[in-house]
């Protein structure tokens, strides 16, 4: 570890003209490296050793850390941090009469800790996923600090110093957003016995929905995987609302309760019951928590109980459409188009995946079959299918599709998922669009779309291709 | 490239009457465009109220 005294920080020149009780010239600048560091002379030659760095404010509080998963996840686990990024950081190694630096980066996700006055866990998720739009998309926010999102968001100077402040409110969190130029996906959680009705903001801007059942896991999830940061907000004991940021999640293909809670204990399938969903093979999700720290992992069964909302902020159009519910209608719809007269039309070895495919659906007799939503710009959609026989017809397709935000559902089964990581199929879901949402449907050997070509019959072998890979570890 | 539908499947001499794969694919449609409008529902019934939007701070 190397200590850099009084580092050049937005975070901490903002926070020290706020409050009184920091020291500017206090703060340290903590740099974590692979190697033993002993003097700054060593700095140059373990560069690439390089794992990360934390501010602390004089109070010994973190303004904000950017660590990579080597320091707290052992690389031989199963864990995806899915919406990493890439910070370049210059680290001074030089003296007051010869100044020179270091360059060095680290990949990982920010995390912000709360000061214990007027920075709570809201404005601490809101700069997590603002320093994570900057770095993805440079300039996406103009404010970055805690302090500028807090006054941005209507927050006055005297509520952050008095040290009762209670946080921002799920407006001010989507007032932030809009102001900056996002959209704030939003689903509520809160429960019956609680005699409240699910939060839903109610500004144009925004979209937020109700499900019927609580499972918050597939809408996580379907996010997460398409690379959008999700904030979470749980119940504590105390009553009071908590915010987490969720970065990541584990994929354990072995996992036995997959099979097992179906097979031996009754359980409905983790798809309402009819199919998997791929959330089946995930039990964990890794979040940043202000109060405890980066990269924890939270089992997703007990999300069910204590989570109150999701607050997905996102950088383009309206979304309409939850994962979930792209999902549940996507196995509906699938269903219902593997036995038309049209499907049955696929010859050949095509008509044969397409045989197995459906010999599949039923869990009683075979071993299901598994949905997994992510969210793709047209141009993504269009991409996915480059190298394939279709690929033409589904850029023609989306070309006429006034659509420009997808629901991808790949469609598998267990084994075929889990260990070739490949689907048969998707249906594309248009995210912005519930009158009539399907933009085309593929199964092995056809392909199926309101517009032109309507309908294609490969001429070539459909066979099973790589899933969708959007959890680079 | 693909083969389009003019290009029939099975083409013998007695091959049926082309399917109404539009029309299929309107039943699909339907039942997606069912599905999602039953779970907005559920949604449009538990819209929380500006009050506790405000109210609610964390």
């Amino acid at each position: 570890m190397y200590i850099e005294e009084n580092p050049a920080s937005a975070d901490l020149d903002a926070e020290s003209g706020i409050y009184s009780h920091l020291t500017r010239e206090k703060c340290i600048r903590l740099h974590f490296f692979g190697a033993r560091i002993e003097d700054r002379s060593e700095i140059r030659s373990n560069s690439d050793s390089y794992c990360g760095y934390c501010d602390i404010r004089s109070d010994g509080t973190i303004a904000r850390c950017n660590i990579s998963r080597q320091v707290i996840i052992r690389p031989d686990t199963y864990a995806y941090l899915v919406c990493q990024i890439t910070e370049a950081i210059e680290i001074p190694t030089g003296t007051f009469e010869k100044p020179s630096s270091e360059k060095v980066s680290v990949t990982g996700f920010s995390h912000v800790e709360k000061n214990r006055r007027g920075l709570m866990c809201s404005q601490a998720a809101v700069a997590n996923v603002v320093h994570y739009w900057n770095a993805r998309r440079p300039g996406s926010f103009s404010k970055t600090t805690a302090v500028d999102i807090s006054k941005a968001a209507g927050v006055s100077e005297e509520e952050l110093r008095k040290g009762d402040f209670e946080g921002l409110s799920y407006e001010d969190v989507n007032n932030f957003f809009v102001q900056q130029g996002f959209h704030c996906f939003t689903v509520a959680y809160r429960r019956e016995q609680q005699e409240q009705p699910p939060v839903v903001p109610t500004t144009s801007e925004s979209v937020s929905l109700s499900i019927k059942d609580e499972d918050p896991g597939v809408t996580i999830y379907g996010f997460l995987e398409s690379g959008f940061p999700v904030i979470v907000v749980v119940k504590t004991k105390k009553g009071k609302p908590h915010a987490l940021t969720v970065v990541g999640h584990t994929f354990d293909k072995n996992i036995w309760l997959a099979y097992a809670e179906p097979y031996y204990f009754d359980e409905p399938l983790t798809g309402g019951g009819g199919y998997h969903s791929n959330i089946a093979w995930i039990r964990f999700f890794i979040v940043q928590d202000d109060n405890l720290g980066p990269y924890f992992f939270v089992p997703r069964v007990n999300l069910d109980s204590i989570i109150e909302a999701i607050i997905v902020p996102l950088p383009y159009a309206k979304v309409v459409v939850s994962p979930k519910h792209a999902e549940r209608a996507a196995y509906k719809g699938l269903a219902e188009f593997a036995n038309t007269t049209t499907a049955a039309r696929v010859i050949g070895a095509n008509s044969q995946w397409l045989e197995i495919l459906k010999s599949h659906f039923d869990p009683n007799d075979a071993e299901g079959w598994v949905l997994r939503p992510y969210l793709r710009l047209k141009d993504q959609v269009i991409e996915l299918f480059a190298n394939h026989e279709f690929g033409p017809a589904v850029a023609q397709s989306l070309s006429q599709n006034p659509g420009t935000v997808f629901w991808v559902v790949e469609l598998s089964w267990p084994n075929l998922y889990c260990y070739d990581e490949s689907k048969v199929g998707e249906i594309v879901i248009d995210a912005t669009n519930k009158e009539g949402p399907v933009s085309f449907i593929h199964l092995p050997g056809i392909l199926v779309s309101p517009f032109e070509p309507k309908i294609v019959f490969a001429a070539r072998e459909d066979p099973p291709r790589r899933s969708f890979q959007g959890s680079p570890k | 490239m693909a083969e389009h539908d003019s290009s029939p499947q099975e083409p013998t001499q007695h091959s049926p009457a082309q399917p109404d794969y539009a029309k299929e694919f309107e039943a699909v449609q339907a039942v997606v465009t069912a599905e999602i409008a039953e779970n907005a529902k559920h949604a449009d019934a538990n819209r929380l109220t500006k009050a506790d939007l405000k109210a609610i701070k964390f």
